[in-house]
């Protein structure tokens, strides 16, 4: 079953995109800030990570650099959830390894999309 | 000239109401002083008083002067010095019109006085002469004119005195004519003295009180000066505030309304696909609302984004056909709603742009969902045409619908922030009013235009010029509202 690595402080949030995922029949792990994140990138071995970026103390963008700087979880793509589709956002979640970025609200069809493109192409890669 | 006395403008502005005799008397003077004279009020009327003093003491003189000619009989230096010391006055307003400054005439004008009244005061009567009063006059003119430097007045006062005295002790006075045939001449000097010196007197209490006034008004201009300033700062104070605000409230209400939109979105998920239909119609609504709060929302934080002007210009090169096509792939189902058809006609080789492909999209987003909104049952086509412009190659993008139209009055409107063509078009279609004001301010970020032609109940186009490359200067955000091009 796949793992998704759900980062997101907003307590709706979380339980909104999860049950949507999980009928998805994804398989679902929490992580509510920046080190929990980097924790649980660690612990729990997701095939991809949701990653928020506007999270409290370390924003999604520094938990991000940190994931992608350990070489146990450097592997895993992360998808980044910003609030505006601005152009900064977009550059900075390519600079930080990113793997792709979608905007808050969740258009959920799109997300699908983008989370089975970027397993699609971790999948590539490995084979 | 005591006709005259209070008819001389001291004051500009007494101008208006005077006789066309003045006026003529005024041209005369006028013409002796500079132009760059008559921007100062008070100094303006200093040099016309002294053009005009200059012009008429002479002609007044010129009764002592026929007098001197008939009574030295001798008709010697003395004689000559006096007539021609008198007729010289008349060089002085053009010594003024071709040196240009008040301070060197005045200086000879004093100095001459001087000699005059002294010179004449030693050939003719020494210490009792009639023409010694003029010194008097001389000191009035001296401290008048040359009020900045008195020192230099009174030494040169000083000086002209001392050589008079020496004269008189060395050689004493020559008493040419026995001084009770000077009778008549001291009238005639003592009493055009003091009509000179009253005039003067009067002149200098009219420039006092025109000095006042100046002061008044300069101390009222500066009060609404520091005034308005501070209500200035109090504007722009509230204005970021109110950004600010702004910014906050609709980046706290999206969280909720994410919440309401997606939530709404799973329980529609999870209804049986011929479950309850009023219940699904009721929660599409919802759901419908929900986007359509979010959308005004984003709206009211992008505009606040221009308003502080942290709105900036990212280029990047991009096809400008594929982009298009994406838009209209993206708004195809919007098109759809009141049963539109949406069509493309794009010239075969538009190529590329370096713009702001973000701002692109959301200024053709922002103008097909307007297209969309008021046209039912017609047509909307997205045109593109590549041609060289003022600065470069630009990309005219056109969105033309058969829609509802809009009156020239509505027009002017449009891109005014907060404010749709008419006031029933909110209740009618609904929307904030921001999109086309956001429109505008971006195009002018990217360095291009927005136009509009409409006519009711034909249809409205609605058409973008942007320059294929950003120009290099930096765009200023026009503040929403204030301008946008408008050709129709």
């Amino acid at each position: 079953m796949t793992k998704l690595l759900l980062v997101e402080d907003n307590e709706n949030n979380r339980d909104m995109l999860s049950r949507r995922l999980i009928r998805q029949g994804f398989e679902i792990a929490f992580a509510v800030d920046g080190p929990e994140a980097i924790a649980g990138a660690a612990s729990e071995n997701p095939d991809l990570i949701l990653m928020d970026v506007a999270l409290g103390a370390m924003s999604g963008w520094e938990a991000t650099l940190a994931i992608k700087a350990n070489p146990a979880t450097a592997n895993i793509p992360v998808i980044a959830l910003t609030a505006h589709a601005l152009a900064s956002d977009r550059a900075r979640s390519v600079e930080v390894g990113c793997i792709d970025y979608d905007t808050k609200p969740v258009d959920f069809p799109r997300l699908l999309g983008k989370i089975h493109a970027a397993l699609a192409n971790v999948k590539e890669a490995q084979s | 000239m005591s006709a005259n006395a209070p008819a001389l403008p001291a004051d500009g502005s007494d101008m208006e109401a005077n006789s066309p005799f003045v006026d003529r008397v005024v041209r005369v003077i006028d013409w002796f002083i500079p132009s760059w004279v008559h921007a100062e009020r008070t100094e303006l009327a200093v040099w016309r008083n002294f053009v005009f003093t200059h012009l008429a003491g002479p002609l007044m003189a010129q009764a002592i002067s026929v007098f001197l000619y008939n009574t030295d009989k001798s008709h010697g230096f003395a004689c000559w010095m006096m007539i021609g010391g008198i007729w010289i006055f008349w060089s002085l307003p053009f010594v003024l019109k071709y040196t240009q400054s008040l301070t060197l005439s005045a200086i000879a004008s004093v100095q001459m006085l001087c000699a005059a009244s002294l010179g004449g005061g030693y050939f003719y009567g020494g210490v009792a002469s009639p023409f010694l009063p003029w010194i008097l006059v001389a000191v009035l003119l001296g401290f008048f004119y040359l009020s900045d430097r008195p020192k230099f007045v009174a030494l040169m006062l000083v000086a002209n005195i001392t050589a008079f005295a020496l004269a008189a002790l060395m050689f004493g006075f020559p008493e040419i004519v026995p001084l009770h045939k000077l009778t008549q001449v001291g009238w005639i000097s003592v009493i055009s003295g003091a009509i000179y010196v009253a005039w003067m007197a009067i002149f200098y209490s009219k420039i006092m009180s025109m000095r006042s006034t100046l002061q008044r008004e300069t101390d009222n201009h500066r009060h609404t000066a520091e005034r308005l300033q501070k209500a200035k700062e109090t504007a722009e104070r509230v204005s970021r505030a109110k950004s600010t605000f702004l910014a906050r409230m609709s980046h706290e209400l999206r969280t909720p309304l994410n919440a309401v939109i997606g939530y709404s979105e799973i329980l529609l998920e999870d209804m049986p696909e011929k479950g309850d239909a009023q219940r699904r119609s009721d929660l599409q609504r919802i759901n419908d609302a929900g986007k359509h709060l979010l959308s005004l929302v984003t709206e009211v934080l992008d505009i606040t984004k221009i308003e502080r002007n942290d709105s900036d210009v990212k280029a990047e090169t991009f096809d400008v056909s594929a982009i298009i096509q994406q838009i209209k792939a993206t708004c195809d189902s919007l098109a759809k709603v009141k049963k539109n058809e949406l069509a493309l006609d794009l010239e075969p080789n538009l190529g590329t742009m370096h713009n702001d492909a973000v701002k692109f999209r959301q200024i053709l987003l922002n103008l097909l969902s307007n297209a969309a909104k008021f046209t039912s049952n017609g047509r909307i086509v997205i045109s593109a045409v590549r041609r060289a412009g003022e600065g470069g190659e630009e990309i005219e993008v056109g969105v033309t619908d058969s829609g509802i139209g809009m009156t020239q009055e509505e027009i002017s409107r449009l891109f005014k922030r907060f404010s749709q063509a008419s006031a029933d078009t909110e209740k009618r279609f609904g929307g904030s009013g921001l999109g086309l004001s956001i429109c505008a301010s971006f195009c002018t970020l990217m360095g291009g235009s927005i136009h509009v032609e409409s006519n009711v109940g034909k249809g409205t186009r609605f058409s973008v010029v942007i320059p294929a490359r950003l120009p290099a200067a930096p765009q200023q955000a026009v503040p929403v509202g204030a301008t946008a091009a408008l050709a129709s």
